[in-house]
């Protein structure tokens, strides 16, 4: 499995993952044979890279799950209650900007 | 500043320039109007077609009137992410688009001009000419790019115009969308035709194969019942010629068993006979004869036929006919004297040895001094206003048990007591008494308190 | 009451004097209107200064933009990016340049830009996701978003300052103690001002109504969507305007704009990746 370059691509080659254009469209799904008309399609919605099965270079970004420790987490919730204390903690969007504030804020002092 | 001349003429020029200027922007803006208040007409175009062609041939129309395109073509997004060349204009220009879109492709112009929703403006392969991207998208879904070749190496247009040409494509974007989901619904709509036609004829065979199977169920049952019946009435006929002893006489044990021959015989006749009835009922033919009816006679008559037996089994039979009963009543005679013959015949044969047997006639009740049961039996037939009559026959045989009372009325069911196989019936009686009162919206139900505690057959009739 | 209660007139006819808006804005939107300009024109002048030149590339080669390839001439970056677009960037680095010099002792100028800049992406970010037609004009007003709390800041510093103490010790907005105690609001003065300098209205009335969205009663769609923007930026924690917490969020607004929940998540990481590098495109040196 490694990220190639899209001039590196050859036909015959097996997509490692999904591959999603920079807004989230999904353009040909995991296990799929290369073409060149896939290559093509790639190069049209300006994919750089794509990963690809059984490709030597190793990927370099793996480390998706740091340990944030509890503490951390507490203090960086505390903090963001005061900053969120004049909203409605109980309305859906402002739940996922809070949480994905949390996540954020915890991790960004976990380094 | 002094007022020379010099001064002044410079100004004047300024002046002049800048109101031509000005003329120019709202010449071009009055014109950006015009073609943006035709796209009215263009809409509905583009809401009355069906064809993507013909949006795309509208919006050329469009274009033109805007911008200075020589060659404009359509790429439309195909299922699998690629983009293919779907129109152009003039249509021998598809193979100059075709190297364009390549070009634009390998240098990632294409690309970005996916990701903007404004036109972008690119050199073009040749070097006189410039290109314009644009994406077609609503807000949801990309569905193609224009692409426009226009003169002019660096040629770039002037804001009022790109907005125009976004809005127009705009436009577009919603025309293919709502055309991509007319398709998918008139799609949807013809398979469920498809799938209704289908059913509708799977339907019908069903219906003519039932239809014809009942046919020949008809057309078997009298052909049957009429061959059972010619020679079973040979049978009857002869065994009866043979028991009167007209032809000379028999010893015992051959009148002994002439007389199981002609009771057997009997027998069959009447099952085939009540199978007849049945079957016509089933099959919806068997219509009613009525004629005005005297009730207690049908009654007097049922027991007169019956009186032998009784006396024999030593049966007691009580009938006891209230005023109110009324001395004509409209029904088809046959059946209710059958009914009337099947109860009473019941009732003897299932009253033991020195048993007796009641039979109580009124008339003038309303539903609502009938039993629940009555009410639910008639159904549909019920009618409050109507007056009924009432027929209960009683026995003192050994009962029924709860869980029978409703199951006896079907076909080919007994009480399940080994004391009532010594009288054997057809199995069919009181389901043609309950056929037969039905057609007549009648009912018939049974009331037994228990085993060994006789039973009771209630029927109503409409005055 | 206050005898010397200055008004929301008086304050911004008198920061119109003060500040204008750089001819550029002007002979840029004359030039991208004229059906006769080239893009040579447009690109002269920009060229004309050369820092906006400098800070246009180096923006217009920033994760924000993200072509994927170097776009190192004016000519280019108006052909990729769109003369309107080039347009509106531009106002937005000159403004910035026009508010260069307020004093620091109120609100410190790099924490207030860096919040008016994530404003502008996060309000950039959503835009595409809308697929709005040109992105950079949410940009701008994003960034232009709280400039009446610096017009205050000059103009009645003193006031501003007592403010300020008042919503932090009673717990209450910035912006609900300046409309109880002058009347308006920062929003209201910095939207004024857009409006005495010509911008339209499209990004004056967004700005004016940021903290009251629906109040705005021509582009209601947009100051949602810069309300919203102003929220997210608050709790990005990138810098701050003189708020002490997260503005309360206007659900109506919310609802209008029609974005889903769930992808608040990827609007929050494309500008995390774009902050910074923004911020040293507009403010940075040269490499």
């Amino acid at each position: 499995m490694g990220l190639v370059q899209i001039d590196n691509l050859t036909e015959g080659m097996l997509l490692a993952a999904d591959t999603h254009d920079r807004n989230g469209r999904l353009l040909l799904t995991q296990g799929a044979e290369l073409t060149n008309r896939h290559i093509r399609m790639f190069m049209t919605w300006g994919i750089q890279k794509v990963d690809i099965q059984d490709y030597d270079e190793p990927l370099s970004e793996t480390s998706d799950g740091d340990v944030i420790a509890p503490e951390l987490l507490q203090k960086a919730e505390e903090e963001l209650k005061l900053l969120f204390r004049k909203n409605d903690l109980t309305y859906p969007a402002i739940i996922e900007l809070f949480q994905q504030c949390l996540t954020r804020k915890a991790r960004n002092e976990n380094r | 500043m002094k007022n020379t001349p010099d001064n002044i003429s410079s100004e004047l020029e300024t002046l002049r320039d800048r109101n031509l200027f000005l003329e120019e922007c709202n010449q071009r803006n009055i014109n950006i109007l015009d073609v943006l208040a035709s796209s009215r007409d263009f809409q509905e175009d583009l809401n009355s077609e069906r064809e993507n062609s013909s949006i795309f041939k509208a919006t050329f129309q469009q274009l033109k009137r805007l911008l200075p395109f020589h060659k404009m073509a359509f790429y439309l997004n195909t299922d699998d992410n690629s983009f293919d060349l779907s129109e152009c204009l003039p249509t021998d220009c598809s193979e100059e688009m075709e190297r364009e879109v390549d070009q634009k492709i390998s240098d990632g112009s294409f690309a970005w001009a996916l990701s903007q929703n404004h036109p972008l403006f690119v050199p073009a392969i040749k070097d006189d000419q410039s290109v314009v991207l644009q994406v077609i998208a609503t807000k949801s879904r990309i569905s193609g790019m224009f692409i426009g070749i226009m003169p002019g190496s660096n040629s770039i247009i002037d804001a009022p115009s790109q907005n125009a040409l976004t809005i127009i494509l705009l436009n577009t974007a919603y025309a293919l969308e709502s055309n991509r989901l007319n398709n998918t619904i008139k799609d949807h709509v013809q398979n469920l035709e498809q799938k209704v036609t289908e059913r509708t004829r799977e339907l019908q065979n069903a219906r003519k194969i039932a239809e014809t199977a009942n046919r020949s169920k008809s057309v078997f049952l009298a052909n049957m019942s009429h061959e059972l019946r010619t020679p079973l009435n040979a049978v009857i006929g002869f065994s009866d010629v043979l028991l009167s002893q007209s032809f000379g006489p028999i010893n015992e044990r051959q009148q002994e068993y002439l007389g199981y021959v002609f009771q057997s015989s009997r027998h069959l006749l009447d099952l085939i006979n009540d199978i007849l009835d049945l079957s016509k009922i089933e099959a919806n033919k068997m219509e009613l004869r009525l004629i005005d009816a005297n009730m207690e006679s049908i009654l007097k008559n049922s027991l007169i036929m019956l009186k032998e037996i009784a006396h024999n089994r030593k049966v007691q039979i009580t009938l006891n006919i209230e005023p109110s009963l009324p001395a004509k009543i409209r029904v088809d005679e046959r059946m209710i004297k059958q009914v009337m013959f099947n109860l009473l015949s019941n009732a003897v044969k299932f009253s033991p040895s020195s048993g007796n047997v009641s039979v109580h006639a009124a008339g003038e009740i309303k539903l609502d001094n009938l039993p629940h049961n009555a009410v639910s039996l008639l159904g549909e037939a019920a009618n409050p206003e109507s007056n009924y009559l009432e027929i209960a026959i009683t026995d003192s045989g050994i009962g029924i048990s709860p869980e029978d009372l409703e199951r006896i009325f079907k076909p080919f069911e007994q009480s399940d007591n080994s004391a009532t196989r010594e009288f054997e019936g057809t199995g069919l009686g009181l389901t043609l008494c309950r056929e037969f009162l039905a057609l007549h919206k009648g009912a018939i139900w049974a009331e037994s308190n228990g085993h060994g505690t006789g039973s009771t057959f209630r029927l109503i009739l409409p005055q | 009451m206050r005898t010397d209660r200055p008004t929301l007139e008086s304050i911004v006819n008198s920061a119109s004097t003060v500040y204008s808006l750089p001819l550029i804005h002007e002979r840029l939107t004359q030039a991208i209107n004229n059906p006769r300009a080239s893009i040579s024109d447009i690109t002269l002048i920009i060229s004309e200064d050369q820092g906006l030149c400098f800070r246009i590339l180096k923006l217009a080669n920033s994760p924000m933009f993200g072509y994927h390839k170097n776009i190192d001439t004016i000519t280019k970056a108006a052909t990729i990016i769109g003369t309107q677009q080039l347009r509106d960037l531009s106002l937005a680095i000159s403004v910035i340049g026009v508010f260069k010099d307020i004093p620091e002792d109120i609100i410190t100028m790099t924490s207030f830009w860096k919040h008016s800049i994530s404003c502008g992406i996060v309000a950039r970010i959503l835009a595409s996701c809308r697929r709005e037609p040109n992105v950079e004009r949410f940009f701008v007003a994003g960034i232009l978003h709280d400039i009446g709390q610096l017009i205050l800041c000059t103009s009645i510093p003193i006031i501003l300052r007592d403010i300020l103490k008042q919503s932090e010790e009673s717990n209450r907005m910035l912006y609900e103690v300046q409309r109880s105690e002058l009347g308006f609001d920062h929003a209201e003065v910095g939207g004024e001002l857009l409006k005495k300098w010509k911008i339209p209205l499209l990004i004056s009335e967004p700005v004016s109504c940021h903290h009251a969205p629906m109040r705005a009663t021509i582009y209601p769609q947009d100051a949602a969507l810069l309300h919203v923007s102003d929220l997210i930026a608050h709790a990005l924690q990138a810098g701050s305007s003189g708020e002490h917490c997260l503005p309360p969020l206007n659900k109506e607004a919310w609802e209008i704009l029609n974005i889903s929940v769930s992808s608040i998540a990827g609007i929050i990481q494309q500008a995390d990746t774009q902050i910074e590098q923004t911020m040293d495109s507009i403010f940075g040196g040269a490499d």
